[in-house]
């Protein structure tokens, strides 16, 4: 505490005259969001990879533009037996395979080309001759599809849950707290892969719904699905301590009816919390995207997505390692910086929340 | 003591028949298809329409829900699930699995543990110093990383372009202990990763949590050297979750989350065996090893219970 400069005695009446002074002043009332936010401001780092993951994605928005202006092809045109010209010399764009010079020569896609093609092939071609730079954009815009909304399903779903089980408690809360716990017997990727297998085949048929196998709304509702107990289980907790409160039983005394209680008293509580895992869990539905497409569990072919692509790619590792690096890395920078900025979130909001990464 | 073991393991049941109930749901309910729909996705891509017919009359398509899931059970219980593509029972290709996925979690487990501690102790004591930040950082860039892409590539940069590790498949532990570590290091390692990194940001959080108790001020007052009440005070109270932490892992992973690096490094373990089936359309093994997966989960949980009823009195009367 600052001493006053003139050192005078602390009387009623300068009591008096200091309450004078700060009736003046406005005292503003300080949300605890607005609170949240100055902290997150002073964290350069998380913003800086926030500004990150917005590039990316305005990248992969920006797919189509690149597709037809830089490498005038499309995401699934295939070009076999092309060629294009670079330093005036004509090159296949996938070369012949077959026996020379006596040794059976596998037929191998062309290589990352840089601007030498005029825009053409940057990173290369796959074994079917799609420009795979081309792939990798819209592949991102799959794989964020995926992520982005099989995240917001999942903590919908798990809100509603958590506000259900923890509101109500009694038989309601012990059956929604059952399936959560249940669900924990399997491992993540077994249930994403069990449940993505079955429903790549045939897609589903339930009388007048039918949802294709090659639809990436399948691996979508998979993921969001099999993560529903992770966040529900723990905002579940939240809620439950929160419903001892005072403000609730005097919401109860004021006659408000359990949906009010359950959506403008207890969801603002938990609010921040959902937004951490909400950040948290994209990045990690993004890993979970890439795996279940890697084994053949997730999208499905042709259409390219992250975890597809390094599929595509591994076929290649030897001849055209950067095939299968790039999309990786393009995994790597997103859920790093997802993971980052939601860390940051965490620290200025809440610290108890706890996502647990699985993969 | 007594009644807390029969409790347990009465509710293993009750988890294990609901565990049998969701298989069934997710491999033959939640699809749907209609006619011979079910029956078609069971036999396989291959498989001719007098092969489906005979499916979907053996396992009761054609009947009501109760009459199939019971014949699905009894079928996984009896050992008669058997893959329609490859005609191998499914329980016996899991067996042959087995030693390399064990082989794979033991020695990851050990690795993550290890340095997961080192990582965390480390970061904890050097708590806002460069260090921290940096072990920060890198355990972010773990977490972060697919596991099946850094496989991937190690695998091709130490084995196929430079031969420095054995490039992929399993050697049994019983004909050369030596041959068989060689070729688990890079699986083990890659596998290691992301628990690492998990790891050691969860220890640095209870670390630095536990460092604020009143106990560990008492120790520090009564004059206790700042290493011995690090180890036997604040690590053995910080360590508790994580042993928590390490059944639940130890056992997915052994149950089935290995899928990832055992097919990347081609370990012929149970993972490998659900992967390939994937790519064949081929469902019955993928049945039999999330269920028999998910069952030994259960059954390892229960385990780790009544090892902790043992460590810690005030777990049993729960």
């Amino acid at each position: 505490m600052a001493q006053p400069a003139t050192e005078t005695e602390f009387t009623l009446d300068t009591a008096a005259e200091l309450a004078a002074e700060e009736s003046g002043a406005v005292i503003r009332g300080r949300s605890p969001w607005y609170l949240a936010w100055r902290r997150l401001r002073r964290n350069y780092v998380a913003f800086a990879f926030l500004g990150l993951f917005i590039l990316i994605v305005a990248a992969c928005i920006a797919a189509p533009l690149y597709a037809h202006h830089v490498a005038h092809s499309d995401q699934n045109s295939e070009h076999v037996v092309g060629t294009i010209t670079v330093h005036g010399k004509k090159l296949d764009i996938v070369s012949q395979g077959g026996v020379l010079n006596g040794k059976l020569v596998a037929s191998t896609p062309i290589g990352p080309q840089g601007f030498a093609a005029g825009g053409k092939y940057i990173l290369g071609a796959d074994q079917l001759g799609r420009d795979i730079a081309v792939r990798l954009l819209y592949g991102g815009r799959t794989s964020l599809f995926v992520g982005i909304v099989s995240s917001l399903i999942c903590v919908a779903v798990a809100t509603f849950l958590a506000l259900l089980a923890g509101f109500y408690g009694g038989w309601l809360d012990f059956v929604i707290t059952r399936f959560f716990d249940l669900f924990y017997a399997f491992p993540v990727i077994l249930l994403g892969i069990a449940l993505g297998a079955a429903l790549a085949i045939n897609g589903i048929h339930w009388g007048p719904i039918k949802v294709n196998s090659g639809n990436i709304m399948i691996p979508t509702l998979v993921i969001s699905y099999v993560l529903i107990p992770y966040v529900g289980r723990p905002l579940r907790g939240q809620v439950l301590s929160l419903r001892q409160k005072e403000f609730i039983e005097a919401a109860v005394a004021q006659g408000a009816g359990p949906l009010r209680i359950m959506f403008t008293e207890l969801l603002p509580n938990i609010a921040s919390s959902i937004l951490v895992f909400f950040t948290l869990i994209i990045a990690n539905n993004i890993v979970l995207e890439a795996a279940l497409s890697f084994l053949g569990a997730g999208v499905q072919p042709p259409t390219p997505s992250w975890g597809t692509l390094i599929s595509d790619g591994q076929g290649l590792i030897v001849t055209r390692p950067w095939f299968a690096v790039v999309p990786g890395l393009a995994i790597v920078l997103t859920v790093l910086a997802l993971n980052v900025f939601g860390d940051g979130l965490r620290d200025a909001l809440d610290p108890r929340a706890k996502v647990k990464i699985e993969h | 003591m007594a009644a807390f073991l029969i409790r347990r393991t009465i509710g293993a049941i009750l988890v294990m028949l609901a565990v049998t109930f969701i298989v069934f749901l997710i491999f033959i309910i939640v699809p749907g298809g209609g006619k011979l729909g079910t029956a078609q996705r069971i036999a396989g891509k291959n498989a001719t329409p007098q092969n489906v017919l005979n499916i979907e009359k053996r396992w009761g398509f054609d009947k009501p829900f109760y009459v199939q899931y019971y014949r699905m059970v009894k079928r996984m219980f009896t050992n008669n699930l058997v893959s329609y593509t490859s005609q191998q029972p499914v329980l016996s290709q899991i067996k042959q699995g087995m030693p390399a996925t064990f082989s794979l979690t033991i020695g990851a487990a050990v690795i993550w543990v290890f340095f997961g501690i080192l990582v965390g102790v480390i970061s904890a004591v050097t708590a806002g110093r460069l260090s921290d930040r940096l072990i920060t950082i890198l355990a972010l860039v773990g977490i972060s990383m697919p596991v099946f892409w850094l496989g991937l590539v190690m695998r091709y940069l130490l084995a196929e372009k430079n031969s420095v590790f054995p490039d992929g498949e399993y050697y049994p532990l019983t004909a050369n202990p030596l041959q068989w570590a060689y070729h688990l290091i890079l699986p083990w390692l890659v596998l290691a990763v992301l628990f690492i990194g998990f790891y050691g940001r969860v220890l640095r959080g209870n670390i630095l949590d536990t460092i604020n108790e009143d106990y560990v001020r008492t120790a520090k007052a009564k004059g206790l050297g700042a290493k011995r009440v690090l180890v036997k005070h604040v690590l053995r109270n910080s360590l508790i979750p994580i042993v928590t932490l390490f059944g639940l892992d130890f056992a997915g992973v052994l149950g089935g989350g290995a899928i990832l690096t055992e097919t990347v490094f081609d370990l012929h373990g149970v993972g490998q065996y659900a992967a390939q089936s994937i790519n064949n359309f081929d469902l019955p093994p993928i049945m039999g090893v999330t269920m028999y997966g998910a069952f030994f989960i259960v059954v390892f949980s229960v385990l780790v219970d009544i090892f902790y009823a043992f460590l810690d009195p005030r777990i049993r009367p729960t």
